[in-house]
């Protein structure tokens, strides 16, 4: 696929629900861009291996989560990645539930540990299951479970005053 | 728990799994042209160096290699005018003097029955008493109609075209001489001809080192990176740089002189940071007074909590392909030269850690082509040179230069650019090698 036009408007299409994912799975948006770069650049060298079999945006969205994945096994805060123990320290976004919105819960996200984000959002979002994690990170899948509850119990954390301080509103 | 825990889920999967941002457009150049430039650059660039070292030896070859290159119009070897030969004439276009007087130049093909009214005149040298012979060509000047004289040639020696019609301006300002009585060599020192390089032409191989000082400059994207800049200037400091390189030169008799060779440098720096406290044991000793005038010394162990200052070396290297114009003279075994022109950068590499943009935490970043550039362009060299001949073939030179990296070594994206500037002193030695 040489076209600049075609390329330029798969791109636009495709581009910013990508970023959304990519950001999921990065510490900040200047590491999600360069996820998005690697992965656009996999895209359009290996357009001619998509088979037609299964949604594209769907076989553009794991080529993404796998660039993302390959980028967390390099460099040194793989060390951080797991067995990190994460100990919240309450609410720091009190925020009305009004605003609860796909921000700020990117945000949230965002803010947890490199492992507990992974699995969180392979597992909850993306729809993985707990045997998929283990083989795609190489660790085993009671860590999964395990990093997953730890990334739910956070999250659920920081959720909870939302919810309490709506309740008081009404 | 666990219907809350598929509740968390659902929040987020319902939010985020089909969240959409803006589409960031400035990437796809970055992803369109990512292979095929980055490459293309390194092999251009080498293709171009040695398309310009190859370029440089034929045509000095070209320049040199021949019997005579020059506008002479025909050679008496000295003594030996009767075996006068006819040599190959690169130029044909004819010199006109301010006056308007015409010095033709003959071309190989002229036979010399054309050749009229040829007069020799010979001058005894001193030195190697050989005799300098001039061929003086009568042409019609459109001003004067008076003969002229065209053509200069010493002991098979080259004497460059514009030297010979100088000279002969000169001469003819003076009224119905032919003769050259002053002596040749004085005509030409009068001449804008440089009097260095020319014999000093020719194609040089060198080798040099150099002591270098690289002044680095931390330039924030936004102000909220501000606070990071600062850790960064604070933990990172100058270690030291240095730099090896060949090259090759083409010097011709005008004294220009282009260069290209193989630079590479290193940059050393030392990242300082604290890791966590460590705990030392210290025995402190106290002294108590006592009232019977007697002191006892009281010994009482402590535990303190100091800092952990760690230490690591990061290192950049670079190779670069220098490709330099500039001008030398000599005098006697001396020479000196400025110079000047693009350094291309082939190759880059990184061993560095340092903070993390994002929490400051000491990171490896070490060749992350995420955050450093691949490659750095086109960087700008400027300096002088000194040489000094310790044998007809040898010298040792010094060249203090400057080098200025436009170009960060960071990616536009990160938050900081990097960029550095090189100054140096480069200590070599140099060989003709034709």
């Amino acid at each position: 696929m040489e076209d600049r036009g075609s390329q330029e408007e798969l791109f636009r299409r495709y581009a910013g629900k990508m970023l959304a994912v990519c950001i999921r799975y990065t510490r900040h948006r200047m590491e999600a861009e360069d996820v998005l770069q690697d992965a656009f650049i996999k895209v359009f060298d290996n357009l001619e291996k998509y088979e037609f079999k299964g949604s594209f945006e769907g076989w553009i969205r794991r080529i993404v989560v796998n660039t993302a994945l390959k980028k967390q096994t390099r460099k040194s805060y793989k060390n951080e990645l797991y067995g990190v123990d994460y100990v919240p320290e309450g609410s720091q976004h009190p925020r009305a539930i009004a605003s609860l919105n796909a921000d700020y819960l990117l945000e949230l996200i965002q803010e947890l540990p490199m492992g507990y984000k992974t699995v969180f959002n392979l597992y909850a979002i993306e729809g993985y299951s707990h045997k998929e994690i283990a083989e795609a990170l190489g660790i085993g899948e009671s860590t999964s479970r395990s990093q997953l509850a730890k990334a739910r119990a956070i999250l659920q954390t920081r959720i909870a005053p939302l919810y309490d301080e709506k309740m008081v509103k009404r | 728990m666990d219907k809350q825990n598929n509740s968390i889920d659902k929040l987020f999967r319902e939010h985020l799994a089909d969240h959409e941002m803006e589409p960031p457009m400035h990437l796809l150049d970055g992803i369109l042209s990512d292979k095929k430039d980055k490459r293309g650059i390194v092999w251009w660039g080498l293709l171009g160096g040695i398309a310009m070292l190859v370029g440089i030896g034929f045509y000095f070859y070209a320049a040199t290699g021949g019997e005579q290159p020059v506008a002479s119009v025909k050679v008496l070897a000295g003594k030996k005018a009767a075996t006068a030969k006819t040599v190959t004439n690169t130029v044909e276009k004819p010199i006109i003097t301010n006056e308007g007087t015409v010095l033709e130049v003959i071309p190989v093909s002229t036979p010399p029955a054309k050749v009229k009214n040829t007069i020799v005149t010979e001058r005894q040298q001193r030195r190697e008493q050989v005799t300098p012979s001039i061929m003086v060509v009568p042409v019609a000047s459109p001003i004067r109609q008076t003969p002229v004289s065209v053509a200069i040639n010493e002991n098979n020696k080259t004497i460059p075209q514009t030297a010979v019609a100088v000279a002969l301006i000169q001469k003819l300002k003076a009224p119905s001489s032919i003769d050259f009585n002053p002596p040749l060599e004085t005509l030409l020192q009068k001449t804008d001809c440089s009097k260095f390089g020319k014999e000093y032409a020719g194609i040089y191989g060198g080798i040099n080192v150099s002591i270098d000082m690289a002044q680095r400059r931390f330039i924030s994207k936004d102000e909220v990176f501000d606070s990071y800049l600062e850790a960064r200037e604070e933990s990172e400091q100058q270690f030291s740089a240095y730099s090896v390189g060949a090259d090759l030169t083409a010097l011709f008799k005008s004294g220009l002189f282009v260069t290209a060779g193989l630079d590479y440098h290193q940059i050393s720096e030392k990242l300082i940071y604290q890791n966590g406290f460590k705990r030392i044991t210290v025995i402190e000793e106290t002294e108590i007074h006592n009232p019977n005038g007697t002191t006892t010394i009281v010994r009482d162990t402590v535990v303190k909590q100091i800092p952990r200052i760690l230490s690591d070396k990061n290192k950049y290297q670079l190779v670069q392909l220098p490709m330099m114009l500039g001008y030398e003279i000599n005098a006697q075994n001396f020479s000196m030269s400025f110079y000047g022109g693009p350094t291309l950068n082939l190759l880059f590499r990184q061993q560095v850690k340092f903070f993390s943009p994002d929490d400051l935490v000491v990171t490896d970043y070490s060749n992350d082509h995420k955050v450093f550039r691949e490659r750095l362009g086109i960087g700008w060299r400027m300096g002088l040179g000194f040489g000094y001949r310790i044998s007809g073939r040898h010298q040792i030179t010094f060249r203090p230069y400057l080098q200025i990296n436009p170009k960060s070594f960071t990616r536009d994206a990160f938050p900081l650019q990097q960029k550095y500037i090189i100054t140096g002193l480069r200590l070599g030695w140099k060989t003709r090698l034709r």
